[in-house]
Formats: C-alpha cells, structure tokens, sequence
C-alpha cells in the first residue's frame, strides 16, 4: 500500500471527521449522562455500553465514505485503471479503521474528566475491554464501507444508524429481561456491565474476552473481505471467517453474560494507614481513604467506649452483589461502606448532614455490622423493620436522634405503618443502663454472625409493630 | 535530463495499429451503438467527428475497456481484446479522460492526478516529476495546490486531461476534451496535441470541427455506430470547398460555416443520401 495515498485520504476522505465524530458524540456521553465513575473499570464498561449508538454510527460512517466513488461519478475512471480492487481499496480501508481507531480511545477523554480518582487503580483487565471495543469500531466501518459499496445511495448511511440502533439498542432489550441476557450477547459489539454486582469490581473472563476477540476479528475481516471484494464468488466467500468465527465460539459461550464477569482480586487487594487505629479501603477506592479516617476513628472510639469487646480497625467494604452469601464477620473489624450508590438503603448517605456525620451514622448502623443479605428484603420492597432496629442501634451509640428525625417536629412517626427510630430508641432507654449495653451488644452480636431472631426484641425486648 | 529507461519502453513495437477495430458491434444498453465499425488508427492525433449519438462515446469507452465489444474484433496495441487477454497490461497504456469526468471534490490537483497515477500503478519512483510534467501541460501549475471542488468547468477538464497524461500513455482517448476551455486554451490545447501527436495514438472526440481541422493528422466521421470517412484534415475542407455542386435550398445554410465544417456537413448528407437509395 502507498503510504503516499494513505496519508492523502487521511486528510481528503471523511476519516478526520470520523474519529471527531465519535470522539464528540461517544465522550460527550461518558461526561455528561452518567454520574461520576468509580474507577476506570467502569468508564471503559460503560464506554462498551455506548456502542449501541457508536456502533451503528461507525458503520454509517464507513457506508457514507463507500458512498464517495458513486458521488463522484469516478467509477467510470477508476474502472479503467489497471489497479486491482484490493489494492485500491487498502489506503482508504486503513485511514478510516486508523479513524475510528483513533476516535474510540479518544473517547475515553470524556470519561477521563468524570472519574472521581484518575489517578486510580486501572485494572488490567480495563485493557482488553477497550482494546476489543476499538476492535468493535473498526469492523463496523469496515462493514460498512462494504454496505455502501453494495448499496451506494445516499439513503444507506441515514438508514444504517436507525437500523443498527434498532437492531443494538432497542431488540435486544426487548427480548431478554436485564441481568438475564444470554452468552449470546457476547457476540454484539456492545457489552453488557456487571449489572448484579453494582460498583463490586468485575473483569470480564479470558475465555469471554478471547471469545469476543475472536469474533470481532471474524466480523472485520467479513468487513474487509466483502468491501474489498471485485466479484460475487468473492463477496460469499467474504462470509466465511464471520460463519467460521460463530461457528468456533458458540459452544464456548457461557450461558449467561453475568457469569463471564469475575471479581478483580486486584482491585479488591486492602491499602491501609499507616497512622493507627489502621483504617484500609480496597485498592479500586483509594480516593475514599481520607475521607474515612476521621469519622472511622471516631466509630472505633464510640464502638471502645459502649460496647464490650469492640472492633480495633476500619476496612472499607464493597457494596457486593445482593444475595452474597451470609458470612460471619470479623470482630476486630469495622466494615466502612465504600464505592456505595447514592441513595442505597442503609448508605446513610442521603441524610442532610455533612458527609463525615453521614459517615459516621453509616460506620455505626447495625452498631457497625453490614446488613444480613437474608434479612434486607429486596431493593423494591426492602425490610424498612429491619433496618430501623439497624439505625436505632446506630443512634444508642451515638446518643442521639438521626439526623432525618430530627427535623421531624415532635419525632412523629414518618409513615403510619413504620415506628421511628425515636420510639424504638425511647424503648430501649427505658431499661436500665447495663440491660441496654448487654442488648445492644446481643444485638451487634446476631447482626455480625447473622444469626436468626427478631432484631427488635432483640434489641428493646418487645417485638416490632410488624 | 537523464533517466533509467526500461526494457518494455525499448521493446520494438509489434503492431501496426495502436487501434485496430474490424466489424466491430458495442452496445450502449439496449442499443448497438457502434455497429460494424472498420477503423484502424496508429500514432498521430486522430479527430472522431459524428452526429449525436453516432457511437463516438460507446467506440471510446470500448477501447478505453470500460465495455466489452458485443461482436466483431478490436484489437488494442497488437492484442485482441477477449476474455483471456492481459487487461491490466493494457490498462497501463491507456490514459482517459472520460465525456463525464468524476473526481474527488476535497482532493487538490496535485492529489487526484497522483492518486490517478497510483491507481496506474505507475512505479513510485516515476510520479512525483510525471505529475510536475502532466500538470504544468496543461497549464495548471498555479493551482495545482488548490482543491477540485475550487475549479472552474475549463479547469476541472484540463485537470482531466492531466489525469489522463499522467501515465505517458501509449494510447490516449480524450472525450471533449475542449469542452469549457476559452480560446485561449483551446490553441494551448491544440499545441499540446501537437506535441503528443509524435509518439502517442491520440484519440479525440469532438463535436467542434474547427479543434479536429487544426490539430488532427486525422479525421475520423463516424454515423450510426459505422465508419462514413477518415482521411485528412485537408480531405475534410477539400470536400466543403465546392459548395456550388451540392447547391440548392440544402447548401444554403452551409455557407456560413468554414470549409471543415462545410465539409463535414456535406460527407455526412451524401452518406445518408446514398444509404437511402440503396434501402
């Protein structure tokens, strides 16, 4: 291939304009329509995501460039030119995969200016998932180069974006419920996140990103094949590395897309203070360290002061996936919730306090235990019985009414169903002082092995309203 | 200047006509638009003159292989062109400026001839003076930087003809070549056939007699896809000279036109005529 041409259809074909345009549209969307992200995992997940709409534009960007040869009425010209097709086609096939290329990575900028800790751990297996997708981008206009060869009008490149994002976007939701989309939709060139496990860090299995490789490469050289193909025979042949690729990768496919998404040990490995008592956060939320230590502490030294037997360090915890198995947690340890969504029953995130007595009232919930997954209830109907005992043992500790109630005139119960954490606090200080630290303690105790037992009569003696 | 030249440019020529059609019948669609054409044409500049629609583009964009000949025989520097014959060779040797000229509006001069040039697979070597060369022929040299899409109708087509010269063709089929070119140009254009007309088989279709009289070593009159004259330029205006025996209302409107012209004209009515006797 001339290097000469390539560098003249770099600057003439529309490749510049292909890599702004998905450089533009793809990091305008990681910036502005998501909330900040966590770690790098994420952005480069997301950006996967987005290929519904990236990819079908990628594919009409190469159609509409195909497009050029019939818009130019230089058919006639180029057809008596002794150059083969399949050298003609290789400087503008490059400059516009180059193009695309380009564009995906350049899109990670935008997801670059909305990540809370750039300087963040940057898990290895983010490599694959954007290596793959720029792989993705550069088989979509390829494919589409051929499209518009095949069908050169000026309709083929509008009429591709509405048909790949029917095809990407809108049918495969339609047909699968989330969270139960089938090993199949390894084979899209979108990916889908690690729905079950929130912010948990995941990396997306060797055999599900090889599989993805594999295929995608099938699908490019399809691409290729077919655009740069002068003859039928060709063009069907052109089919073979995508039939051959489905073909080999099928049988390995798992059966769901969440089982090809593994934990990250190495995001999850614990960086801790030096300064003692130690508080450690996984090595994915460095950036929450500081923002810990002092509330953390301040829990350690309630928890000494009122409690036998108390926790002696902080280690910010991964909100994991629900239904996670009921483990028993260590006594010496005070799990910090970390990485948690805003808003997410028993954050103690959304009160109107600042973010270090937010924290605060966190740490202490459960009297600084995590929520038994058998005993939450579900994210639409959460067990609001269970987690007011949580948050009354909370205020004991801290010797006060939580914030959210203390803007309630009178501490008048929220909903008519619902007691307050008020009333069942008022219970429990009517015992005598060393009965409240023996149950309160009791009650720390089942919450920390996630033993059986109403959590409220454990805690005030008599049972809930419920 | 000195070059390296190589064996095929040594090579003694094995033909005697760079074009050679016998019989030959090209379909135009549905139409058999050139219909048992008898031509030969060898080096020299060689005006094609016709009506609409006489087969002058089909005859063009047959020898320019853009379509295969539906019957008889053309045979292209010595080699007949069927299925089994080396096209790309051919294609080397063949430069072409088609009646409708597509090119890439964003690409400069320079870029599109070059561009043409690789597509010619010429050795990468050769193009960055054969382009200097076929673009200061036709006098584009100041706007060789700028961009097709800034040209105006007689610069795009002389950016054409450049595309088709790139290659030092052995045979070069301009059609209407003149097409939107000023006076001025046309005589810088004629020169240019001129100096072509040494070692080049140059083929021009054209409705403008007067650039076939003054450039051409020979005119080609073609009618209805078949050969109706080929001689001298001089043979075209000898014929036009003696209106007076052809005269009567038809000559009247003759005597306006130059000699070529008038010529042209009356070749043409005393084929028709004769074709209309004979049927």
């Amino acid at each position: 291939m001339s290097r000469r041409i390539l560098r003249i259809e770099l600057r003439r074909s529309t490749a510049v304009w292909v890599a702004l345009l998905l450089a533009a549209t793809g990091g305008f969307m990681l910036r502005a329509l998501n909330p900040p992200y966590e770690n790098w995992m994420q952005v480069v997940t997301v950006q996967r995501d987005m290929m519904q709409l990236t990819w079908p534009l990628a594919l009409a960007a190469g159609a509409w460039q195909a497009y050029r040869e019939r818009r130019s009425r230089v058919e006639e010209l180029v057809g008596t030119t002794p150059r083969q097709r399949w050298q003609r086609v290789q400087p503008i096939a490059a400059a516009m995969a180059l193009a695309a290329a380009v564009g995906y990575v350049l899109m990670l900028a935008g997801g670059l200016a909305n990540i809370k800790d750039v300087g963040g751990y940057f898990s290895p297996g983010a490599v694959p998932i954007i290596a793959i997708g720029a792989l993705a981008i550069v088989g979509a206009v390829w494919l589409g180069l051929a499209i518009g060869t095949l069908l050169p009008s000026p309709l083929t490149a509008p009429l591709l974006v509405v048909a790949g994002f029917a095809g990407l976007a809108v049918l495969p939701q339609m047909l699968v419920e989330a969270n139960r989309e089938p090993g199949t939709y390894l084979l899209l060139p979108f990916l889908r996140g690690p729905r079950d496990g929130g912010f948990f860090p995941q990396v997306l299995s060797t055999g599900a990103n090889l599989s993805q490789l594999l295929w995608l490469a099938a699908v490019a050289a399809t691409g290729l094949t077919l655009f740069a193909a002068a003859r039928t025979r060709t063009r069907v042949a052109a089919m073979i590395p995508a039939v051959a690729g489905a073909v080999a990768i099928l049988p390995v496919l798992p059966n769901q897309v969440a089982e090809a998404w593994l934990p990250d040990r190495g995001a999850l490995k614990l960086i801790c203070t030096e300064q003692r008592p130690q508080v450690c956060v996984p090595r994915i939320s460095r950036h929450e360290l500081d923002d810990l230590q002092e509330p953390g502490r301040r829990a350690l030294a309630v928890l000494a002061a009122k409690l036998p037997n108390p926790p002696t360090r902080v280690v910010g915890t991964l909100d994991d996936a629900p239904g996670r198995p009921a483990v028993t947690q260590p006594a010496d340890t005070l799990p910090a919730p970390v990485g948690v969504a805003m808003g997410t029953p028993g954050s103690g995130i959304d009160m109107p306090v600042s973010a270090s007595e937010g924290l605060l009232w966190a740490l202490l919930d459960g009297a600084g235990t995590r929520p038994c997954p058998d005993l939450e209830g579900t994210p639409e109907d959460p067990n609001e019985e269970y987690y007011l005992a949580r948050r009354a043992a909370a205020a004991w500790l801290i010797g006060q009414v939580p914030p959210e109630e203390q803007q309630l005139p009178g501490g008048q119960a929220k909903s008519s169903g619902d007691g307050t954490v008020t009333q069942v606090l008022d219970a429990l200080h009517a015992l005598p002082a060393e009965e409240q630290r023996t149950r309160v303690a009791a009650f720390r105790e089942v919450e920390r092995t996630c033993a059986a037992g109403d959590r409220l009569e454990i805690l005030t003696g008599t049972p809930g309203p419920g | 200047m000195v070059r390296a030249v190589d064996a095929a440019e040594t090579a003694p020529t094995k033909y005697a006509w760079a074009i050679h059609a016998e019989g030959l019948r090209v379909r135009a669609g549905r139409r058999m638009a050139v219909d048992g054409l008898d031509l030969r044409m060898g080096t020299g500049v060689h005006g094609l003159l016709g009506p609409n629609g006489a087969g002058k583009t089909t005859f063009m964009r047959a020898v320019a292989t853009v379509l295969r000949p539906a019957g008889g025989r053309l045979t292209l520097l010595g080699e007949t062109v069927n299925g089994t014959f080396d096209l790309r060779r051919l294609r080397r040797q063949i430069g072409y400026l088609p009646q409708e000229f597509g090119f890439y509006r964003r690409f400069t001069v320079r870029e599109f001839v070059e561009y043409i040039a690789w597509l010619k697979e010429m050795p990468n070597r050769d193009v960055p003076g054969a382009l200097q060369r076929a673009i200061d022929r036709v006098g584009l040299t100041d706007r060789a930087d700028d961009r097709m899409r800034t040209l105006s109708g007689g610069m795009v087509r002389r950016a054409g003809i450049a595309q088709a010269l790139v290659n030092d063709p052995t045979v070069l089929l301009l059609d209407e070549p003149t097409a939107g070119l000023d006076p001025d140009q046309r005589l810088a254009f004629r020169a240019l056939l001129r100096e072509l007309s040494v070692d080049t088989c140059v083929v021009v279709a054209t409705h403008l007699v007067e650039d076939v009289a003054a450039a051409c070593t020979d005119v080609v009159l073609v009618d209805a896809g078949r050969l109706v004259f080929q001689g001298l330029p001089a043979d075209l205006a000898a014929a036009g000279v003696d209106v007076g025996a052809d005269a009567g209302a038809a000559g009247a409107d003759l005597a306006a036109g130059s000699p070529a012209e008038r010529g042209y004209s009356i070749i043409l009515r005393r084929h028709r005529e004769r074709l209309g006797a004979g049927s």
